[in-house]
């Protein structure tokens, strides 16, 4: 793709990141208002089965690193090939893994938080927590993360940036763009965190939607688990 | 004290109280963080190019190449867990040991220590524990403090006792952190520290652990008998509980000496001996979960094969396939490996494939990407949150403190240690880790200290702290599976002796720092 091409195409993403840039207000609107339910729990549902789809897909990369760094000890080890290609393939499934596992790990409820005063408060407290943290704290990164990124994803663009090993793979570029989706996908999925919790203090939305229920991830189970 | 040094100091303490609020770790760090950045860039104290670096200060994280260990090794542990083998040890061992007094709690500490060499997860062993063996403790007669407090200590050897995750990621830093003492403080000792020197380093005084552990319980079984009674089960003989023993304690035992011996002896870096180790769980597991003969018969092929391929490398027989020409011994050798290599490969695959079916597969992996990705985050967010420290000037300041600190550099010293032990009680290993280690070692390595020493007292001392009560870590964990005649006082009251023990250890290894540093200058010079 020429530069120019790649400057519109930036411009382009821009444009779309600056469309949906309200609708990140909807959680706070609808706790203020209650005006909004349909098309938050619409969002909710959709939002959350796309992160369980990919975390089930992403989550296969586990156990292909553990056989591809295996094959690698023993053919160097034992036959002295090495190949460039297929170790960093290893840091590719990795970094890939992590930058679109984090959503799907935070719908889960597996991220580490301090549970001695959280444990003990209240369902409305918990919700106004989730809210204010949302507004006040993820976001706020979230958004200086993609911003800032825009020139450091750009210039790794405009020169297909490589490895720097000589017959390394030449995807950094599509690495640094998926630092990038790291962070868009974890916006969105909070979004719908904290849009459960905005529901949860309208009470409009039963209690079992918590996220700190059990969140079924079978794939079996499509129609049910968290789809109210 | 400068404006800007009086914003880093506020930012740490607003970090602080803000965690307690009960938000995700890795955003609390970073968006207070940001919040105070923005305040500096609005009175003009904070330089704006500091988080234009933000995305060149992440991206690495994910790339490099030590840190690929973390999702393996947990991989490893978690499979380990799943295919349950502390239950069948800790039974087998208590059959052999029970008829002793004190035996079932000296095979608690052994089971505890073996687990947690194998998964390093505190939280994952202190539960395992718990609700395996407490339950059976209890029933024997033992004292419930006595074996609270034992099953809390042993679970929280996993931090220690290589190969521990924690162990890595605290490796990893205190790497970093003496390069940047070489760097910008001026050290002179141009030496690199790995992964591999911290679990060298960490063997002997880990070791030194588990021994005082068991030692305390036979010293209390011989003192009041009461409290760690002898049982013998019927019907069992002492060579049947024996053979059963060595059966169920050898595959865990291989597997960690194999894994740790493949990385202390250079033979594989921590990365590839963790997917070894992982390799092997996998094998182990499908072992324990198939019903089907030919599977097992399969594995055991494949394992030996395996077996034979790394020993006829050790053998020093040269099987590089650029030789230019070999004797025909050699290419007769060479088709064996083949075979091996052949058998090997078809073990793993079918090994996958008997997990897939017996469905552990997929739950081991989910929550492999869970905790990786949990990790990973926490890291994310202490790397902006030092990042904005660092653009207040607060590092300098840190360094600033510890070389005035009152009693010189051992002061210091003292001041980081008791810093952490407290954060230890509301925080966990990973985030200590990455926010304190990054500030506080180049100060401390530049002036002097050992870089795996520094690292094996850190790894002790947060051990001590989760053990500590009001606030330990392990004791909620502990607090959560116990029964409800085991009440929190007895907890608290019989992890003490465990608490001194744990001094005792740390100061053995401050006047002694040959225990952590001799292994690792033996193996690696």
């Amino acid at each position: 793709m020429t530069s120019g091409g790649i400057d519109v195409l930036g411009s382009a993403l821009q444009f779309v990141g600056w469309a949906f840039f309200p609708f990140l207000l909807l959680p706070a609107f609808l706790f203020l208002t209650g005006i909004g339910e349909t098309l938050s729990k619409t969002a909710i549902v959709l939002i959350d089965k796309f992160s369980i789809l990919i975390g089930e897909i992403i989550k296969w990369v586990m156990p292909l690193m553990v056989v591809s760094v295996a094959i690698a000890v023993f053919t160097l080890s034992i036959y002295g090939i090495s190949s460039i290609l297929w170790d960093e393939s290893v840091i590719y499934l990795h970094a890939l893994g992590i930058c679109l596992g984090v959503a799907p790990t935070y719908l889960a409820g597996e991220h580490v938080k301090v549970d001695i005063f959280f444990e003990n408060m209240s369902n409305r407290a918990r919700a106004l927590v989730e809210i204010c943290g949302f507004y006040i704290l993820l976001a706020p990164v979230c958004i200086a993360v993609i911003w800032q990124s825009q020139s450091f994803v750009l210039f790794a663009w405009k020169s297909l940036e490589g490895s720097t090993n000589s017959g390394g793979i030449k995807g950094i570029y599509l690495l640094k763009t998926a630092l990038c989706v790291l962070f868009i996908m974890l916006l969105i999925q909070c979004f719908s965190v904290a849009l459960r919790a905005a529901l949860r203090l309208r009470d409009l939305h039963q209690a079992d939607l918590s996220r700190h229920s059990k969140i079924e991830f079978l794939p079996s189970s499509k129609t049910g688990g968290n789809a109210p | 004290m400068s404006l800007p040094e009086i914003l880093a100091v506020l930012m740490f303490a607003c970090a602080c109280g803000a965690l307690m609020a009960g938000y995700s770790v890795a955003f609390t760090l970073a968006g207070v963080s940001l919040v105070f950045a923005a305040l500096g860039i609005a009175t003009g104290q904070f330089d704006p190019v500091f988080l234009l670096s933000m995305p060149g200060r992440i991206f690495p994280i994910l790339t490099r190449e030590i840190l690929i260990a973390v999702p393996l090794f947990v991989f490893m542990g978690v499979m380990l867990e799943k295919s349950r083998i502390a239950e069948d040890l800790l039974e087998s061992m208590g059959e052999l040991l029970g008829p002793l007094r004190g035996g079932m709690g000296v095979s608690v500490i052994f089971v505890g220590a073996l687990l947690a060499a194998s998964t390093g997860i505190v939280g994952a062993t202190v539960v395992t524990m718990g609700l395996i063996s407490l339950p059976t403790l209890l029933r024997r007669g033992y004292d419930p403090a006595l074996a609270s407090g034992s099953i809390a200590a042993s679970g929280t050897l996993g931090q220690i006792i290589p190969p521990s995750i924690v162990l890595v990621i605290l490796g990893d830093q205190i790497s970093n952190a003496y390069q940047e003492a070489q760097r910008s403080f001026g050290l002179e000792n141009a030496g690199v520290v790995s992964v591999g020197d911290l679990f060298a380093g960490a063997l002997i005084p880990g070791l030194i652990l588990v021994l005082c552990y068991a030692l305390y319980i036979v010293f209390v079984a011989i003192k009041s008998p009461a409290r760690a009674p002898a049982y013998r089960s019927e019907g069992i003989a002492l060579r049947d509980a024996l053979i059963s023993s060595v059966k169920s304690m050898l595959p865990p035992v291989l597997l960690i000496t194999a894994v740790l011996g493949s990385i202390l002896s250079g033979y594989a870096t921590p990365t590839r001996g963790a997917a070894l180790g992982a390799l092997g769980a996998v094998l182990l597991a499908a072992y324990k979960t198939t019903d089907s003969r030919i599977v097992k018969r399969l594995i055991l092929a494949g394992t030996f094969g395996m077996g034979l391929l790394i020993l006829m490398d050790i053998c020093g027989i040269d099987l590089r396939l650029n030789l230019a020409e070999r004797s025909a011994g050699l290419s007769a050798l060479l088709w064996l490996s083949f075979l091996f290599s052949a058998t090997g490969l078809v073990a793993a695959l079918v090994s996958f494939a008997s997990l897939q079916k017996t469905g552990d597969l997929a739950p081991v992996s989910r929550s492999t990407l869970h905790i990786t990705c949990m990790v990973f985050l926490i890291l994310i967010g202490a790397t902006i949150f030092s990042l904005i420290f660092r653009g207040f000037g607060g590092d300098e300041l840190v360094a600033h403190w510890l070389e005035n600190a009152p009693g010189g550099l051992w002061g210091g010293f003292a001041l980081v240690m008791l810093v952490m032990f407290i954060l230890g009680f509301f925080l966990d290993f990973i985030e200590i880790t990455f926010v304190v280690v990054p500030l506080v070692a180049p100060p401390l390595l530049a002036a002097g200290l050992d870089p795996i020493w520094l690292g094996v007292v850190m790894a002790l001392n947060l051990q001590t702290s989760f053990l500590t009560p009001p606030f330990g870590f392990a004791l909620f964990y502990l607090r959560g599976v116990a029964p409800p005649e085991v009440t929190t006082p007895k907890i608290y009251k019989g992890v003490m002796p465990f608490i001194f023990i744990q001094i005792f250890v740390i100061t053995l290894i401050i006047v002694f720092p040959e225990l952590a540093t001799a292994l690792p200058d033996l193996f690696y010079g």
